[in-house]
């Protein structure tokens, strides 16, 4: 499965000007299992492993709700989510349009996922101002 | 339901109706009447509702698009193929009909959004159904009280100067969806 990610930003002239993380959530796989994740095709490893992830606004398994209404989620207690985050090398982003290639390499046949996320870190950058999406 | 691209000359005829009437206005207060349209964010949008953007543009009968709401994925450079140059491109984003698994989202995300927009060749950006209030003035009128993260944004994404240098989390609009072996 293929996707496209637009990054906006320049890829600066070295890495320690800035760090790029992809964030991939699935719904229901196990830590153990593994993917296969290309970033512009150079195959990337897994930096961090979290399989207790939560998400307020995904609803899996249940359906994705109408939008709109009060925007107070509530995090379903059993919900389980595999969050996996790879460090992307310098010479493998750009700015623009990039591809995100997700394979399961693992027994099972089917994984769901639920976000696909860059996170560009500036060794310069700023506190985080706010928490990630749901909470006010 | 289903000709909306067979019957989109109606929709230019309008179109047309309307910037003649602005012109005639402007005429009279001797200063322009520019001319907006919401459109969806995607040529196949477009087009799946009859939204003849070519020939919008070439009979000069818009000035502005303000492009989609709910995605954040928004296809500025498919549509300025289309129009050129002349008509001013401004992407919108809803907040209160976010993209799924993104409402509220935080000032990385958003700054991820609007400096897409503005990489993939927007002139302006909009944002629709954003907190305009502190949120004391919200609840004493029984209004929604929105994230600071809105207030926040409102000094950054106008412009990619100041979203530069600053992090940034970039997402696929709608990922949702089966991955297979």
């Amino acid at each position: 499965m293929k996707f496209t990610l637009h990054i906006s930003d320049t890829r600066p002239a070295d890495d320690k000007a800035a760090t790029l993380t992809l964030r991939i959530v699935m719904f229901e796989a196990a830590a153990e299992e593994t993917f296969e994740i290309r970033f512009n095709g150079t195959v990337l490893s897994v930096s961090a492993t979290d399989a207790e992830w939560k998400d307020s606004q995904i609803f899996s398994p249940a359906k994705q709700p109408a939008s709109g209404g009060k925007g107070i989620y509530k995090t379903h207690p059993k919900q389980k989510l595999l969050r996996l985050d790879h460090d992307v090398p310098l010479d493998a982003w750009k700015s623009g349009p990039n591809e995100v290639a997700i394979r399961v390499a693992s027994d099972r046949t089917v994984a769901q996922i639920e976000k696909i996320e860059a996170h560009l870190k500036y060794a310069q950058g700023e506190k985080e101002t706010s928490n990630q999406s749901g909470e006010k | 339901m289903g000709r909306q691209w067979e019957m989109r000359e109606h929709v230019t005829e309008f179109m047309h109706m309307v910037r003649t009437m602005l012109l005639e206005v402007a005429q009279q207060r001797s200063r322009p009447f520019l001319l907006a349209a919401r459109v969806p964010q995607t040529v196949e949008g477009c087009r799946a509702d009859g939204f003849d953007l070519q020939a919008w543009a070439e009979q000069q009968l818009v000035d502005v698009l303000t492009l989609g709401s709910r995605s954040m994925d928004v296809d500025v450079e498919g549509v300025r193929a289309i129009v050129g140059d002349d008509v001013q491109l401004q992407p919108c984003f809803d907040d209160h009909h976010a993209t799924d698994g993104y409402r509220y989202a935080s000032i990385e995300v958003l700054r991820g959004v609007f400096a897409n927009h503005f990489q993939r060749g927007a002139n302006s950006v909009v944002t629709f159904n954003w907190s305009m209030v502190m949120p004391e003035l919200a609840k004493s009128v029984g209004g929604e009280v929105a994230p600071l993260t809105h207030q926040v944004a409102f000094q950054e994404i106008g412009d990619p100067a100041t979203m530069a240098g600053k992090d940034k989390v970039f997402a696929v609009a709608a990922a949702a969806t089966e991955c297979r072996k």
